[in-house]
């Protein structure tokens, strides 16, 4: 399969994971949302030094991969892939902050590897949590979210739109690239001088598709809004949801809870 | 150039998510003024918006280098489209990125669509793409603008990574290493970029000049001043954001600059009540109370200054903080256990 067959089966498989029936496919979109965003701001809030404080944060995720039946295996997927960018920024801390800071069972621990190693923890608790959001409400659930957030419709409408035409002009880019790649084997990309054809050519049916695809809109009743498809209201669960999630993450944030039950048990380092 | 969330802070996040609404809100604002725009449109950028999405999985090949390159698409929008229909159109495509392809963070998205969205939008298009091709478009005229306009457009985006990554604090990196090594980068990847976008917009104004309706329709002194306003309000939250961060990063946090305030110190103490109890009950059930690890001896006085210096951990609280590390994971390891222990008895009650 191509690249790009390869991403529309990727996007397609975390949309489908949302139509599961869990308590936590069950709670409103807003709370789940609010939650996610709740989870990022606190795991981006602690100090650049801070690696055992930040653990307990993961438990927000593993709730959310048991409790919504979520395989980790696509997740996993993706955050690896979204690791190479921070790895080369964070690579530089162990290289210009070398003060020791510990030693620990004889070896000599700076404090850039801790920053670094905090940085990896980062990143992949936040692309995990965003990638379980959207494994868990799907676009629809995340649209209807920033409508009854009071994003403008517009933008919602773009975002919605956007997503199902993926599909349809991912599957035409696939299909055209698969076919120039046959005409040129061994060939590293487009040639050159078949840029302007090749994207000008699809870029002429994509115009002519968005034409048609207004005139069925407007056969269906289309008038400048779409209608939302997963209405529910915001229950006094999703509300306590919210809330306990949200303490939680304070508590994290304000408690090292690691360095807590550290010195509860061994009675030294406070 | 799609910024994670582990490499920014929440203040500089912050300030870019306003930012970025504040540019949203002027495009939405803008459009609804805009007799031309009727809801016809609303699919036409959505279509757009996939197509770049899409065009991102073609790989262009890159004469002489051995490498590919592929589209990114912020300015061949505003071409399009216009700049604020352009800019939502890119924000969208920037969300599902970051949705369902990790491609940027979601508190880096304000970051994300103001580095790669309001750059190439309202100041590579009106600055330097529509002034350039005021006098008619022209091959020539289009192949020099669009350049020109990707380019100037990719590199003020990288200066924002730039920018908003050492603002946030996270990484050690100087700021000369790190705009030397983003500069350099997307000189060439802006490059491939215009040229990628000057091969389809000459293409396109040659067989369907009416589809690049941003060239013709959208006047430059409509888009000038609120777009200034809006790069003057950018640049001061940009600073603004940083200076914050850096206050957050060196000084106490709110909570124990607020505990400073009112009760003297950072850290409360307190010999009675719950806290005398709890002492207790610690004390009791340290099975390791003297255990700890030698702390490192400074070797030289640099090593002195920078113990001295915060983050002050001792080995001890460095055992503490493995041992708790070790503790939670394997309490989260049972949470879990017990959660999926407890879904698959209710299956096979179910079930039964």
């Amino acid at each position: 399969m191509t690249y790009a067959g390869n991403a529309l089966t990727d996007i397609r498989v975390l949309e489908e994971l949302a139509a599961k029936d869990t308590f936590v496919h069950r709670r409103h979109p807003v709370a789940n949302l609010l939650v996610t965003l709740g989870f990022i701001v606190a795991a981006t809030s602690y100090g650049k030094y801070e690696l055992s404080a930040m653990l307990p944060l993961g438990l927000y995720p593993l709730f959310v991969f048991l409790d919504g039946e979520i395989p980790s295996r696509p997740i996993l997927t993706r955050m690896l892939l979204a690791l190479p960018l921070v790895l080369g920024v964070g690579l530089f801390n162990p290289i210009y902050d070398r003060k020791v800071i510990a030693v620990i069972a004889g070896v000599a621990v700076s404090a850039g590897w801790v920053s670094f190693l905090s940085i990896i923890l980062r990143c992949c608790l936040t692309v995990i949590v965003a990638l379980l959001l959207i494994s868990v409400e799907g676009i629809v659930g995340f649209s209807a979210a920033l409508r009854a957030l009071k994003v403008p419709s517009i933008l919602v409408m773009q975002l919605t739109l956007t997503f199902r035409y993926i599909h349809v002009l991912g599957e035409e880019a696939a299909r055209m690239a698969l076919a120039y790649r046959l005409r040129a084997p061994g060939q590293k990309g487009v040639a050159p001088r078949q840029w302007g054809p090749l994207a000008g050519q699809w870029l002429l049916r994509t115009l002519k598709r968005a034409d048609r695809v207004f005139q069925a809109m407007l056969c269906r009743g289309y008038h400048g809004d779409l209608p939302q498809v997963k209405e529910q209201p915001f229950r006094l669960a999703d509300l306590g949801y919210l809330l306990a999630w949200t303490a939680f993450f304070t508590t994290a944030r304000l408690v090292n809870i690691p360095q807590a039950i550290g010195t509860l048990i061994l009675g030294t380092g406070g | 150039m799609h910024m994670a969330d582990a490499l920014i802070s929440p203040a500089v996040g912050g300030v870019m998510w306003a930012a970025t609404a504040g540019t949203v809100a002027h495009s939405v604002r803008q459009l609804s003024k805009d007799e031309q725009f009727d809801s016809s449109k609303v699919p036409l950028m959505a279509v757009m918006g996939a197509f770049v999405f899409a065009g991102q999985m073609i790989n262009f090949s890159i004469p002489g280098t051995g490498s590919s390159g592929h589209l990114c698409g912020g300015l061949i929008l505003a071409a399009i489209l216009g700049p604020h229909a352009g800019f939502l159109t890119i924000a969208a495509v920037l969300v599902v990125q970051a949705l369902f392809f990790a491609d940027g963070g979601l508190l880096a998205l304000g970051c994300n669509i103001f580095n790669m969205g309001f750059f190439t939008c309202f100041v590579a298009y009106p600055f330097i793409f529509k002034p350039l091709l005021k006098k008619g478009v022209t091959p020539g005229r289009l192949v020099l603008a669009s350049m020109l306009a990707a380019i100037i457009g990719l590199q003020m985006g990288a200066f924002g990574v730039v920018l908003e990554t050492l603002l946030s604090g996270k990484t050690e990196l100087p700021f000369s290493t790190f705009v030397l090594l983003m500069q350099p980068i997307h000189l060439a990847i802006g490059t491939v970029e215009g040229l990628i976008t000057t091969a389809l917009l000459v293409f396109m104004n040659r067989v369907a000049p009416e589809s690049v309706t941003g060239v013709q329709t959208v006047p430059q002194a409509k888009a000038g001043l609120p777009t200034k306003a809006i790069a003057i309000v950018a640049v001061l939250a940009l600073v603004c954001g940083g200076v914050l961060s850096w206050f957050a990063s060196t000084y106490p946090d709110g909570l124990e600059w607020a505990m400073f305030k009112t009760a003297g110190v950072e850290d409360l103490e307190s010999t009675e009540g719950i806290h005398e109890a709890l002492g207790k009950v610690q004390e009791g059930t340290a099975f390791l109370p003297d255990y700890g690890f030698k702390v490192a001896e400074p070797a030289s006085g640099a090593a002195e200054e920078a113990a001295s210096t915060w983050p002050a951990v001792s080995g001890g609280t460095s055992l503490a903080g493995v041992v708790g590390s070790a503790i939670t994971l394997a309490l989260a390891g049972l949470i879990g256990f017990a959660l999926y222990w407890s879904k698959r008895r209710k299956k096979e009650q179910a079930s039964l």
